[in-house]
């Protein structure tokens, strides 16, 4: 069977976003599925009627579309892109047809958009790709952004690829979240891509980039969390032709906490849901950081004057050192009230076992719950010949290769007492060259063990 | 699995709700599909959705390991739309609402899709399975193994006689939608 044809037919299944996000809303939180009223037809009647081949069928809105840009249209709807498909409607996606061939390869990239906070980029690269070391229907893409280099690139922080096979190559859509704190109207965007699929080359684009009407509305509203050093501005809300970005401001004692906008609900009682930020500024002012924030959300509906933000913040904690040689001991968690109380640690061969206990949950642990916590543990631990350390609280810096350890095999020893026992293996793919005692430390990550913390709405008026 | 994500799959295995929901909902399409596969109507479709959502929230704890989040939920949705189907004795409802918009929806040359979903809608519950994981989510015959707790041999036994059947079936519907 032809893989493409059973995916398009699949990805022509019409899904009603809203009553899905309704029925995982419902699912949980628990609630006993109630039954509708029915009627009993054909299978076939029914294939007919719930199958939505084109958008066009149930949107009168993307008919129009399909009507009058069919090309970058359906381009947008082989990758599901609902946003590409209304802003081709607005006539706001700008054509491209600019083509280069390197080592037998040609790209040609055919069409860019910016909404909001959004930039896509969609293109075609032939066949003869597939000479390179990927497999076939495999893409990769070296690729930089306004003369970046590497990994150094804002603009690569966070893009996808999405691809699609087509006769002599394939599609690409390449989706980035426009990385500076300006938005500017219009701009070339240079690209180069250094390689694909492991052939070199280099495949230089310059291409226009243009929003050219986004609406502002202010909503300034500061909050204030004393219990957890923190503060949020909500600041503004852009809103292009489909969606909108909200941009707020962060000022924290703990740099590595992570504040995420859950949702947000209008006077309408409207729900909107919210994509990954982008960190457009940071920087630290005595012992506070700060930070500027824009993170994409549903399209502002115009009839809305009032927005309740729901935030929750993910505590970081600083690693936790102790020296190896001086078992028994115990550790704390410095915002939370977990401890560990290292029992014992044995060498045997190449292996290093740690018997152990955690302290400070609250209520009792069940079977899963002792799981879960097994499952963290795997990862909350470092040994680390602090010869290397250097000062270095990153224990994943490259200097400490071959000198540190994190992998370890966990075992419960006593779900009453919270007791577990880590093995790790100090001659493995990671290895502590000459390991001793006396020049080890014990690195603990209590981060993972902390809950996340819901924090009080921030409700801010909109000044349009 | 991006750092993100495996954040959030941690997150929600600690109990997070929110974290639970917005993990589950970037996934909405890909979920609500493979249930409308099974089902083939809307309405059960969103029941599985509903009752999936609500057995993965009650059972994410017992989730060992957070890169293996999708094809864990993918197993429960599969379990539940099982369900559904038996207690549905696999008739298909279609609502008031749908059919009164029928009569307004153009029919274009889509004939192809609809052949092929409802070829795929008619294969063995078994052999459904192994063509929508393979196909539809790209995993491999280890993977989809796994996920349907049966020995690799039998997956690719399943998988070779799923395609066979499809073509068998779809080559009649395209005979019989023209």
């Amino acid at each position: 069977m032809d893989k493409k044809k059973i995916i398009r037919a699949i990805e022509n299944i019409e899904v009603p976003k809203d009553k899905v996000f309704k029925s995982i809303e419902k699912g949980i939180n628990s609630q006993k599925i109630k039954r509708r009223k029915v009627l009993r037809h054909t299978a076939a009647i029914a294939v007919i009627l719930f199958i939505s081949f084109i958008l066009g069928l149930y949107n009168p809105t993307m008919n129009k579309v399909l009507a009058n840009t069919p090309l970058i249209s359906q381009i947008f709807k082989g990758f599901n892109d609902s946003i590409g498909v209304i802003l081709a409607n607005k006539n706001a996606v700008t054509e491209l047809n600019q083509s280069t061939k390197k080592n037998g390869v040609t790209v040609k990239l055919t069409s860019a958009y910016f909404d909001g906070n959004m930039v896509s980029i969609t293109g075609f690269v032939n066949n003869k790709v597939d000479s390179g070391h990927n497999e076939k229907g495999e893409v990769s893409f070296d690729v930089n952004f306004n003369h970046s280099k590497g990994d150094h690139d804002s603009w690569t922080n966070g893009m996808t690829t999405r691809l699609s096979k087509v006769n002599k190559g394939y599609n690409f859509q390449w989706k980035v979240d426009y990385p500076y704190k300006k938005i500017k109207k219009r701009f070339n965007l240079p690209i180069t891509i250094h390689s694909i699929n492991g052939i070199k080359g280099e495949w230089k684009f310059n291409i226009p980039i243009q929003q050219e009407k986004y609406r502002t509305d202010l909503l300034i509203k500061n909050k204030n969390y004393p219990k957890y050093n923190l503060k949020i501005n909500t600041n503004k809300i852009l809103t292009g032709k489909a969606t909108s970005s909200l941009i707020y401001q962060t000022e924290k004692i703990y740099k590595n906490d992570d504040i995420y906008i859950m949702k947000a609900v209008d006077n309408n009682q409207n729900i909107y849901h919210f994509e990954n930020g982008t960190t457009l500024f940071e920087k630290m002012k005595g012992n506070i950081s700060h930070s500027t924030i824009r993170v994409v959300m549903d399209k502002l509906r115009a009839d809305s004057t009032k927005l309740t933000f729901y935030p929750q913040l993910t505590i970081s904690e600083p690693y936790v050192n102790h020296q190896f040689a001086d078992h028994p001991f115990m550790i704390k968690s410095k915002r939370s009230k977990l401890a560990m109380k290292v029992q014992q640690i044995r060498r045997v061969n190449n292996q290093i076992i740690i018997d152990y206990h955690l302290m400070g949950f609250r209520g009792k642990l069940n079977k899963h719950r002792l799981d879960i916590i097994a499952n963290n543990l795997q990862y909350s631990f470092r040994l680390i010949d602090n010869r290397y350390l250097n000062g270095k609280e990153d224990a994943y810096s490259p200097g400490l290769t071959n000198h540190s350890v994190s992998h370890n095999k966990v075992k419960i020893i006593d779900g009453k007492t919270i007791s577990y026992q880590s093995t790790f293996n100090i001659a493995g793919e990671e290895k502590i060259e000459n390991f001793n005692f006396k020049n080890t430390i014990l690195q603990f990550d209590f981060t993972s063990f902390i809950s996340a913390k819901n924090l009080a709405p921030i409700t801010a008026t909109l000044h349009k | 699995m991006d750092l993100h994500n495996e954040k959030l799959i941690k997150k929600a295995i600690k109990g997070n709700k929110n974290a639970f929901e917005k993990l589950i909902k970037q996934h909405y399409e890909r979920i609500y599909r493979t249930a409308f596969l099974y089902v083939h109507n809307k309405e059960d479709a969103l029941d599985v959705v509903q009752e999936a959502t609500f057995q993965a929230f009650k059972s994410i704890q017992s989730l060992k390991h957070p890169e293996y989040f999708l094809t864990w939920f993918t197993r429960i949705i599969i379990r539940c739309s099982s369900q559904i189907l038996k207690r549905n004795n696999n008739n298909i409802f279609v609502t008031d609402e749908v059919i009164s918009n029928f009569s307004q929806r153009e029919r274009f040359d889509q004939d192809e899709s609809m052949s092929l979903l409802q070829a795929i809608h008619q294969l063995k519950h078994d052999y459904k399975s192994a063509i929508i994981l393979f196909y539809y989510f790209d995993y491999s015959i280890k993977t989809i193994s796994e996920l349907m707790e049966i020995p690799e041999g039998t997956a690719k036994t399943f998988l070779r006689r799923g395609k066979a059947e499809l073509k068998k079936i779809y080559k009649n519907e395209e005979e019989y939608y023209g």
